[in-house]
């Protein structure tokens, strides 16, 4: 991002302000977008926590951004560190120019907003399938307020320190997915592994996954070329690299993949898209685009290889928040420092040295002070938090059954599809029966029982909620009845035993 | 939006702000099948497909009526104080100049406005979700568009309508879209009468969808509340920042409440909420501030939670919420904007305006009140007769029963959502034929020793 330095800005254009707020609502849908590529990605049973964890992202993080965020990365009084109170409750914040200067504060702050909101959804994937919502939720409220913030000030804020010492980061390579994927895989090793299960863990919905990719592409227009803050050339050149890279990162994941398992995958082509696109974020309005199709190139032959080595380290990335938004953005932000020219850099006006392509090698050591800083405070914030709330009875991981049942249905009661639902719920009364230790009891008549009323074979499988497996077993544990066969099914025993009191099971 | 005074000509449209305003018309074409989505997802499967395609027809006849007279009668400058008159009749005369709005060319304004006329009667529909007939909706949906929606729209945003002239205060659609469609709702769920009782139960058949929908619905509002600036400028901006704050507030109210209430996270929860706050914020975006926004976002979560309760209370079948969210909710957006409007935030483009009771000017709230009323009691009295009518005259906006148990899609469509949905349906439909059909056989047979053949 430019800034110039002295004399009065002129006055916002209206193009300048209308690509920013279109922009911003391009960063928006990736959110959801997000949500779809992540649900897509995780069993049907844990799919809608996924959905919903992004748009609570979202929802969090817009509300903190106006209390404290915004003011925290972008005060311009502030020190080398942190932001301060200056823009406090967006006190202040109205249509002068002073933190970009081609727009009016408040358009910069919403589009800026968004980036923040979609970070902390990026590193929940890390643990996904695992974590308890509510807990989650306080963790999203702390973590951008004690990781994002601060990375995001010392990159972009006017006296942040990394952003004086000359680091280059066009979009947020390192506060958006250096500090959520190096924070996934804290999270991932502080809330530890899923339990293993019968239920394979794969995708359960390739057409999410897909409709995912294509909002977060789309998305990613806004997100990179709005980050030029005005439509010019820089923006153009933006958006000509971000798509470059997607599909050379689409396409050599999509090769990697074939050569080593002779299919060609949707998924990998999905992933390796993501790649090439976290890759690109940092660098986007400083290299040209041959470059960025090395960007591409790398990111998708170097994601896939990363998102692997959580089988032989032992550490479940679930989503791969590491696999790709950690190490895609550190490949990114690396090679920032050699593929960086003047040449880009100067289309809009802006004036920096460039990096080792233009003779200007010291930049990379700048890339790698940034990447060092942001995973090591990312890093070790984020087991602290997890780590803290833990011993405050917080814990971010849910209970061994609410795992087993699906998150869907252990704390939400909705899932994505009703025929999803109906699934779980029948599984878990026909677990939570056959589970019922069924005792043999003395064959004594009980002294007055009401008939049962016929059921048929409907009422056996639930068509609704929570409230059938209670009756049900009391029908089975009741000593006072009459229990015939042991081990029957519950569908017999209804059938067989008449006299036994117990409670209508239609819906 | 923008009331620049114009005693000398106006410059030329500025080429941002009309990319802005395109981009808004997209933006909001994008929230009508959003919308389909959202109500396809909160109803049942049989009926899912009808709630999309209404959503999509919606867009298509307003669209030509638009063209027609609808522009016309919201827009024309050379009407009385009630309604348009024939000036821009088959968008004569609608081409570059800027005779409607000062900062845009006229033809960029209309295909904007229409944009809101086309969403407006698929809101109102989604009341009689799962019981409306196709084409007696689409027929109602002409004629609402052209004696609810334009007259409303008119007294609004009309260069002469009357609650313009009267100074109220109506960002980007409050009274012709939020109310005007909740109390149309409302008056159609009432004409038309509840779903008959049934053994599938009432809930949505796809979150997924809902939220696919939700999602859409916020994207596209960033244009829908942004663009009606009708210029790319901080006056946008403070839009856009307001109705992210809003829906953002709206959406975790209705969760904490849901959360209390019933220990369980629910994501139609959030989503419901996140659409009443954005309901809420349509009029109010560009009169107040950030910190007033999340406030109306709130209550808006909060009021129209209660309100969507009422249904159960009082016995009406506003299925899909349509009155709670769109027309309390729209009450709610309006009536504080008249609370919490400020000269400050409406001079960010050079507007001057009284702004409300924090800017020393408490009278705005009973214009407020003027809108409301005016707009819920033209809206529900003319939607009820149109529904009472055209049932009188054979065209009856409800379906047979029979149709009703076994979905709109089967009965009317012949599609469905999905391909399953459809394998389902057939086969329960053809069941109960076959044991209907049975139980007749076995009532015709004589109690004889011969068997029917």
């Amino acid at each position: 991002m430019s800034t110039p330095s002295g004399t009065v800005p002129p006055p916002p254009a209206a193009g300048d302000v209308a690509f920013v707020l279109v922009g911003t609502a391009m960063v928006f849908i990736m959110i959801p977008g997000l949500g779809y590529f992540y649900a897509g990605m995780a069993r049907d049973k844990n799919a809608l926590s996924l959905m919903l964890i992004s748009i609570l992202s979202l929802a969090i993080v817009l509300i903190q951004w106006f209390v404290i965020g915004y003011s925290l990365v972008f005060s311009t009084t502030g020190g080398p560190f942190l932001g301060n109170g200056q823009f406090a409750f967006l006190m202040g914040v109205g249509g002068d120019q002073t933190v970009a200067v081609t727009l009016p504060n408040l358009a910069f702050c919403i589009f800026q907003g968004m980036f923040a909101a979609i970070t902390p959804a990026l590193a929940v994937g890390a643990v996904a399938e695992r974590f308890s919502l509510i807990p989650t939720c306080i963790f999203i409220l702390v973590w951008t307020t004690l990781v994002y913030d601060p990375i995001a000030y010392w990159t972009w804020g006017a006296n942040g320190w990394l952003n004086q010492l000359g680091a280059l980061d066009f979009a947020g390579g390192t506060p958006v997915h250096m500090a959520s994927g190096v924070s996934g895989l804290a999270l991932a090793l502080a809330v530890g592994k899923r339990r293993p299960s019968d239920d394979p863990p794969k995708p359960h919905s390739m057409s999410s996954v897909i409709l995912g990719t294509a909002l977060l592409w789309f998305g990613w227009f806004g997100f990179n070329g709005a980050s030029a803050l005005g439509a010019n050339a820089r923006a153009a050149l933006a958006i000509l690299d971000t798509n470059l890279a997607a599909s050379a990162g689409a396409l050599a994941w999509l090769v990697v993949d074939y050569i080593r398992d002779r299919r060609v995958s949707a998924l990998g082509f999905c992933s390796g898209a993501v790649a090439g696109l976290v890759a690109i974020t940092p660098a986007c309005g400083f290299v040209g685009p041959a470059a960025a199709l090395a960007f591409g190139v790398i990111a998708g032959v170097g994601c896939n290889w990363s998102s692997r080595w959580k089988h032989y380290l032992g550490y479940d990335d679930a989503l791969d928040a590491w696999g790709m938004h950690g190490v895609g953005g550190i490949i990114g932000n690396f090679l920032t420092g050699v593929f960086a020219e003047k040449y880009w850099i100067s289309l809009d006006g802006t004036t920096k040295p460039g990096g080792a392509l233009s003779g200007n090698p010291m930049q990379i050591v700048w890339q790698l002070v940034s990447i060092g800083a942001a995973a090591a405070w990312a890093f070790v914030i984020t087991y602290l938090i997890v780590k803290g709330m833990a011993l405050l009875r917080l814990p971010l991981r849910i209970s061994a059954e609410g795992e087993e049942d699906g998150i869907d249905h252990a704390q939400m009661g909705e899932h994505t599809f009703d025929y999803v639902g109906e699934r779980i719920s029948a599984s878990i009364d026909y677990k939570r029966t056959m589970s019922q230790e069924l005792q043999l009891v003395p064959l004594k008549k009980p002294a007055e029982v009401a008939p049962m009323p016929v059921a048929s074979p409907v009422a056996v499988v639930p068509a609704v909620h929570a409230v059938v497996p209670a009756q049900m077993v009391a029908v089975v544990a009741d000593p006072a009845l009459e229990v015939e066969n042991v081990g029957m099914s519950t569908a017999a025993l209804v059938q067989h035993e008449p006299e036994v009191e117990g409670e209508r099971m239609g819906p | 939006m923008s009331d620049v005074a114009a005693a000398a000509a106006p410059p030329p449209p500025a080429a941002g702000d009309v990319a802005w305003v395109l981009t808004g018309a997209a933006l909001v074409f994008i929230m009508i099948p959003g919308l389909g989505y959202f109500y396809a997802g909160m109803a049942r499967d049989k009926n899912a497909l009808s709630l999309m395609l209404i959503s999509l027809l919606s867009l298509a006849i307003v669209l030509l009526q638009w063209f027609v007279i609808g522009y016309s009668l919201a827009f024309s400058t050379t009407g009385g104080p009630f309604i348009g008159d024939g000036q821009y009749a088959f968008l004569m005369h609608v081409g570059a100049d800027q005779a409607v709005a000062l900062t845009l060319p006229n033809l960029a304004f209309c295909i904007f406005q229409c944009m809101f006329a086309a969403i407006t009667p698929a809101l109102a529909v989604g009341a009689v979700a799962e019981r409306f007939s196709l084409i007696p909706t689409t027929l109602f949906m002409l004629i609402w568009t052209t004696i609810v929606y334009d007259p409303i729209a008119y007294w609004t945003w009309g260069a002469n309508g009357w609650l313009n002239k009267l100074g109220v205060l109506d960002f980007a659609g409050g009274t012709p879209i939020e109310v005007c469609s909740g109390f149309a709702g409302l008056g159609l769920a009432l004409a038309v009468g509840k779903r008959r009782p049934s053994d599938e139960p009432f809930k949505p058949h796809s979150m997924s969808s809902v939220i696919l929908g939700t999602a859409l619905l916020w994207f596209g509002w960033l244009g829908f509340n942004g663009a009606s600036a009708l210029a790319a400028n901080a006056r946008a901006a403070l839009v856009v920042v307001n109705t992210n704050l809003a829906g953002a507030a709206g959406g975790l109210i209705w969760l904490l409440i849901d959360y209390v209430r019933d220990r369980r996270v629910s994501a139609l929860g959030f989503c419901t909420g996140a659409v009443a706050g954005l309901v809420a914020i349509t009029p109010a975006c560009g009169f107040m501030g950030p910190a007033a926004s999340i406030a109306v976002g709130f209550l808006a979560g909060v009021g129209c939670n209660y309100a969507s309760r009422w249904k159960h209370a009082l016995g009406f079948d506003d299925t899909l919420d349509a009155f709670s969210v769109h027309g309390i909710g729209g009450v709610i957006g309006l009536f504080f904007t008249g609370v919490f409007a400020e000269k400050y935030w409406i001079g960010l483009d050079g507007t001057d305006k009284p702004g409300g009771a924090l800017s020393g000017h408490p009278m705005q709230i009973v214009y407020q009140m003027a809108a409301i009323g005016a707009g819920a009691a033209w809206s529900f009295t003319i939607t009820y007769l149109i529904a009472f009518v055209m049932d009188k005259i054979g065209l009856s906006l409800r379906v047979s029963a029979e149709a009703e148990d076994d979905g709109i899609d089967h009965s009317q469509m012949g599609e469905y959502t999905f391909d399953y949905v459809g394998d389902r349906i057939s086969s329960s439909v053809e069941l109960k034929r076959i044991s209907s059909q049975v139980s007749r056989d076995i009532q015709a047979a004589p109690l004889s020793g011969s068997t029917a053949a």
